[in-house]
């Protein structure tokens, strides 16, 4: 004990350079970034990797991976059922965007001036949806569809209306729902934006004779283009990995009517353990998606340019 | 005509939102009526939104020894667990991030990084993390969801609060540090203070994807460790789904959701910082 207590004091200054040295050395901020870093990059990046790379291969259910070259991507050419569900998964991203925008749209102008008295209370209502899981919401317009007793057939008075099982329809059905779980997304966005137009702007068009009709081409449209073309972009890319609303909702039938390239690759990874294959489909859905949103993010900065 | 024109006017407008919010509810009625009936009283043409006999029997069903509970129990681990951990290794990284200028912009690449893997698709990753959670033999355990979920509400959580770091005024961090304290009590006991709003935002949305999570369950689970979105799912079963437990376990799954939405929407409008630079 006498030692230490002894030796205390001599040590202190030591400690205390020691302290300050480290003060002003970054590395305990990259200490601190480290834990996360690490884990994002075992769980994300190096499996992303050994996806592009497991692409290349076919993958034996003992594990074994054998080279095959282009073998999988050349084999996904030529495979109907993976353009099948690439069409899905466009008229579902095109249709089921450009139908939410729409309906947010007229929402909005409708609500304009109500929003924000209700405020709080709407908000919440309509953010609940949203946050609701997709199965959850899958499964009720399961039941509220079917033919027999479903409470749509019900309340449209159209019994026995087949809605989820009919081929022609499902895919439409699907949109439909997407549209309820995510139209208040880009209603709450473009409400937010409208609140910030100046209303002097607005004021100074109408006292120059414009009508309603000018003013939304006019003025809010333009003004809220980047605003709409970030909703856009979320939505776009939600919409290319959905998986569990067509899955709940459909289970990707009748037949493969509303079989999404997600729910194709995961029938190809997990129910025929092709595992090989469904990589190189998961790499080419990335390229895709990288590929558009690129594209897109050049059509935003240009369009921000272009308003300010 | 003026005035009869305005009310025609605000009548369909009232209309348009009462339909509106009637479509916006209408399967949350369902769930609410469904649950409560008897299973005879659900199959029937034309519908009745009031059950009959009001009963429990699903509920009961649910919450029996060898009932589905555990699913929900689950779910609750799960989220729980990962939820903590997401954010007790983003806040560090996002202050990191935030209050600390990294050489050769290091940082905004990581921010960048971070934000693309946001929109990483599960399916991207899901085969090469089945393969590891099988060697590390954790499939169908609820720790492999923990890690995985963990993993991929990451760079959410540090993109929620990294902006909220970078809104604390310097002043207040570099008195902190001028006054002798490390980068680490300055987090702990300047930073993080300040950083509630944003840390529960981040916590909430943590806890609400994590809850609703279905893919990687339906991967990486079969049974025991099995989450309630998949339970939902395998209700659906050849013989007729059966839409009372459907509708039980929906409206079980639901009513945190909902709780927190009301929650969350107190926390977005509160700023902390308001008071804190005088």
């Amino acid at each position: 004990m006498a030692t230490i207590m002894a030796a205390r004091p001599t040590d202190t200054p030591e400690k205390r350079a020691n302290k300050k040295r480290r003060r002003h050395l970054p590395t305990i901020y990259f200490w601190l970034l480290l834990p996360a870093a690490a884990v994002v990059a075992v769980f994300t990046l190096w499996p992303i990797l050994r996806t592009l790379f497991l692409s290349f291969h076919e993958l034996r259910a003992s594990g074994e991976a054998t080279w095959t070259g282009l073998d999988n991507y050349t084999r996904m050419i030529d495979d109907g059922d993976f353009w099948q569900a690439a069409r899905v998964t466009v008229v579902f991203l095109v249709c089921g965007v450009l139908v939410q925008l729409v309906l947010a749209w007229t929402l909005a102008l409708l609500l304009e001036n109500r929003v924000a008295r209700l405020n709080t209370v709407l908000r919440t209502v309509f953010a609940i949806p949203m946050m609701l899981s997709p199965v959850v919401i899958g499964i009720c317009w399961r039941a509220l569809l079917n033919p027999q007793y479903g409470w749509v057939n019900w309340l449209l008075g159209t019994k026995d209306a087949v809605w989820t099982g009919d081929p022609d329809r499902a895919l439409w059905v699907l949109i439909a729902v997407d549209a309820w779980q995510w139209t208040p997304f880009l209603f709450l966005m473009i409400t937010a934006g409208l609140v910030g137009i100046p209303d002097e702007i607005i004021e100074a068009a109408r006292l120059d004779g414009a009508g309603a009709l000018q003013v939304f081409m006019r003025i809010k449209l333009p003004l809220m283009l980047p605003v709409m073309l970030v909703g856009i972009l979320l939505r776009a890319v939600d919409s290319t990995k959905v998986f569990e609303l067509p899955f709940n909702l459909t289970s990707g039938g009748p037949g493969n009517a509303t079989t999404t390239v997600a729910i194709f690759m995961y029938r190809r990874a997990f129910a025929e353990w092709d595992q090989g294959y469904a990589s190189s489909l998961a790499v080419t859905i990335i390229a895709a998606l990288v590929l558009f949103a690129f594209a897109f993010i050049r059509l935003l900065r240009s369009v921000e340019k272009a308003v300010s | 005509m003026k005035i009869l024109a305005k009310v025609v006017r605000r009548i369909a407008l009232t209309a348009a939102i009462l339909l509106l919010s009637a479509m916006v509810l209408l399967p949350f009625v369902w769930m609410v009526s469904t649950a409560f009936k008897r299973n005879n009283e659900i199959l029937v043409y034309p519908p009745a939104i009031l059950p009959e006999s009001f009963t429990l029997e699903h509920f009961r069903r649910i919450f029996s020894p060898d009932g589905e509970w555990r699913y929900f129990q689950n779910s609750l681990i799960a989220t729980a667990v990962s939820t903590v951990t997401t954010l007790a290794l983003a806040i560090p990284a996002a202050y990191s991030l935030g209050a600390h200028r990294f050489p050769r912009d290091f940082g905004r690449h990581i921010s960048v990084a971070l934000l693309l893997l946001r929109f990483l698709p599960p399916f991207a990753v899901v085969i090469p993390l089945f393969s590891m959670v099988r060697s590390a033999g954790l499939l169908d355990s609820v720790w492999a969801l923990v890690l995985v979920y963990t993993a991929f509400h990451l760079p959410l959580a540090i993109w929620i609060i990294e902006p909220a770091v970078r809104g604390i005024p310097r002043e207040i961090q570099e008195a902190a540090l001028v006054d002798g304290a490390t980068p680490i009590q300055t987090m702990l006991r300047v930073t993080v203070p300040l950083l509630r709003p944003a840390v529960a935002t981040a916590a909430v949305f943590c806890t609400v994807f994590s809850w609703n999570e279905f893919f990687f369950s339906l991967v990486l689970t079969f049974d025991q460790a099995r989450t309630y979105p998949v339970l939902i799912n395998t209700f659906v079963t050849d013989a007729g789904p059966e839409w009372g437990l459907i509708a039980a376990s929906a409206l079980l799954a639901a009513i945190p959701v909902i709780v927190f939405c009301v929650f969350m929407q107190r926390h977005l409008i509160r700023g902390l910082t308001a008071g804190s630079v005088k």
